[in-house]
């Protein structure tokens, strides 16, 4: 009797763990397909940093402009993928991040017709932006 | 026989130049200058005179005569058609300047050049001008002293003088405002005469080229002089000033049995051999008179100078071989980032003017390099700016193709700010002769350094809206996404983005 409820037992333990490991599979599969949203960002401001990822769809951070500690922070981090503050973008790249990040634009605003993103052509960032404020 | 024809020549001059006709005779015909819409501007500017109390002519002295007032030029013989600028700055000027600051105007360093405003304003070639267009010129850049601008010994040289220590000497030295002296009615003769007993004096014009004075006056005076005008001219623009007035004066018209009494005391600028020490009487009733403008002025220009001191100042190099193609506009804006001025004015002096010389005066006179350093005073813009944090300085120098077309390099370019202690220079570093080409020439100094940040090279907003353009980011792990940056509201900080993030290859289709 103990015999046979044991078996049953660790059958539902094993089955439990298999549905449980498919639906963990099925999330991972869903977040490797292409996301198109639209999205607010709130609070975008000349004297803050916002941080956002395209993974996630949300603001990940904010740091203060010119705090040379937070940028070196930032900087560190590849769990955002650009920063807004004022006129001024930052990308995951060169001497705001350590990611592989860039940027490159498009003559005009046509975002249907772009199928493939470029090979080349992405602009990293660097220090010589004027602050403009 | 020839003896006798010097003897009789002789007599004549000495006849002419001791009766003064003889300056008179010697002047040329002057025409009357065109009233252009900016003199017409300094005309209206003016505002009528009133005095703090009116007081009735029996409480006025019967006499006033400012012009033997220590404050009073000596008595000069203008050169060329500069009449307008003679009375206005070599006297009116002068002399209230040397009142505010209770100097001596025998004095050369206390009196102050007309040819400084003339060479402005005579077009290159002797034309004449207006009282009120010198007195607008030194309102803003102020009048230079006869000592660093010393009298020309002829009408063509046109100079410019050069030097930055001269031109911010002179901009202490400032119109506050002009005022108008009505000459039309018996109160206005009042209310002249007050302006002339609390101690000031005008400019006024006329005709001059016939005019009849008598040099023999011998009626009653308070002031003395011998000279009578009895009969206005009818040809010949001439500006004069107006320094006193004497009630006991008796002038009996040619072709009347009346008598009128009173007349102005005039200082001519023929000499002081002319008239009587250069001074002669002009009856009030001639300004009683209906009659037309030119022929005796329905108004007189006075002068309510200040001294000033610059604080903001622009000093300038320039070496160029036709000025009138130039004219200077001055500018600031907050930040050094700005790449244009949001104040800005164009300077009246060096506006254009001056004629086909080269920056320093004619080339009889002049020689090459034809370099002209001098200064601008920016100062009363600086109420407009004094919030600025981090003022940008602007100067634009704008060459036009103006008769004969000049060639020319810009030197230097500095901005003096004597507000500093130690007073602060900050110098244009781009500038290296370059070259004016025609247009603008726009020329920045930055008092601040421009301050950079790590960002991409890329701005996400352009005039205050998101950029039209679509953008493909590489995400921090390699990923693509094409993003649009759609709607942004700067007072509430919100921003809507739409994109597409592919986690894996580049295809970015929209599904």
């Amino acid at each position: 009797m103990f015999s046979n409820n044991l078996r049953l037992s660790l059958f539902g333990l094993l089955l439990s763990t298999i549905l449980s490991s498919c639906n963990q599979k099925e999330e991972i599969i869903s977040s490797e397909s292409p996301i198109e949203k639209t999205v607010i960002l709130e609070n975008i401001s000349d004297s803050t940093w916002t941080y956002f990822s395209f993974v996630t769809g949300s603001i990940i951070g904010r740091s203060k402009l010119g705090d040379a500690t937070e940028d070196s922070l930032w900087y560190n981090r590849t769990d955002w993928d650009i920063a807004l503050c004022s006129d001024m973008l930052r990308t995951n790249s060169g001497t705001s991040g350590v990611g592989k990040g860039g940027i490159q634009t498009v003559v005009t605003r046509n975002f249907e017709a772009i199928t493939t993103a470029p090979e080349e052509g992405y602009l990293i960032d660097n220090n010589d932006v004027i602050l403009k404020r | 026989m020839v003896t006798h024809l010097r003897y009789i020549i002789s007599f004549t001059l000495c006849t002419l130049i001791g009766s003064g006709l003889w300056a008179q005779i010697q002047r040329p015909i002057y025409p009357i200058p065109t009233i252009t819409p900016e003199v017409q501007a300094e005309i209206e500017a003016r505002h009528i005179w009133e005095p703090h109390i009116v007081r009735s002519s029996e409480e006025l002295p019967k006499g006033v005569d400012n012009s033997l007032s220590k404050y009073f030029p000596p008595i000069f013989d203008q050169i060329g058609n500069s009449c307008s600028q003679a009375s206005s700055i070599g006297y009116v000027f002068t002399y209230e300047m040397n009142r505010l600051l209770d100097r001596d105007a025998s004095r050369e360093e206390n009196t102050f050049s007309y040819f400084y405003t003339w060479n402005f304003l005579n077009e290159g070639s002797g034309e004449g001008s207006f009282p009120v267009s010198g007195f607008s010129m030194t309102h803003i850049n102020g009048a230079m002293s006869r000592t660093d601008f010393p009298d020309q010994l002829s009408s063509y040289c046109y100079y410019w003088e050069s030097g930055y220590d001269k031109y911010i000497e002179a901009m202490h030295y400032r119109t506050k405002e002009t005022v108008s002296i009505p000459l039309e009615t018996q109160s206005d003769i009042i209310l002249a005469k007050q302006y002339l007993a609390e101690g000031g004096c005008f400019t006024y014009s006329s005709y001059s080229s016939n005019w009849v004075i008598n040099n023999h006056y011998t009626g009653p005076s308070v002031t003395g002089y011998k000279s009578l005008l009895t009969s206005l001219a009818t040809e010949g623009a001439h500006a004069l000033t107006i320094v006193g007035y004497d009630d006991l004066i008796e002038f009996i018209p040619a072709n009347g049995d009346s008598i009128f009494y009173g007349a102005f005391i005039v200082v001519n600028s023929w000499g002081n051999t002319s008239h009587d020490k250069g001074r002669f009487y002009l009856p009030y009733s001639f300004f009683l008179q209906k009659r037309e403008e030119n022929y005796l002025s329905t108004s007189g220009t006075g002068a309510i100078v200040e001294y000033h001191e610059p604080k903001i100042v622009f000093k300038i190099k320039v070496t160029y071989s036709s000025r009138d193609d130039l004219s200077f506009i001055l500018g600031v804006a907050d930040k050094p980032y700005t790449e244009s001025p949001t104040l800005s004015y164009t300077n009246n002096t060096m506006n254009s003017q001056g004629g086909n010389h080269p920056m320093p005066g004619s080339k009889t006179y002049v020689s090459e390099p034809y370099s002209l350093e001098f200064a601008f005073d920016f100062t009363d813009q600086l109420d407009k700016f004094e919030t600025y944090t981090e003022p940008k300085y602007f100067l634009d120098i704008i060459r036009r193709e103006t008769g004969e077309v000049g060639s020319g390099t810009i030197d230097y370019f500095s901005v003096i700010d004597y507000r500093k202690n130690p007073v602060q220079e900050y110098v244009c570093t781009s500038i290296d002769h370059t070259t004016l080409i025609s247009g603008n020439n726009l020329f920045s100094i930055p008092t601040t350094k421009t301050r950079t940040v790590s960002a991409s090279p890329i701005s996400w907003i352009k005039n205050g809206s998101p950029s039209e353009q679509t953008h493909i980011v590489r995400t921090a792990l390699g990923h693509y996404v094409k993003l649009d940056f759609i709607n942004y509201n700067s007072e509430t900080g919100e921003l809507s983005i739409h994109y597409l993030y592919q986690p894996e290859g580049k295809n970015l289709s929209t599904y």
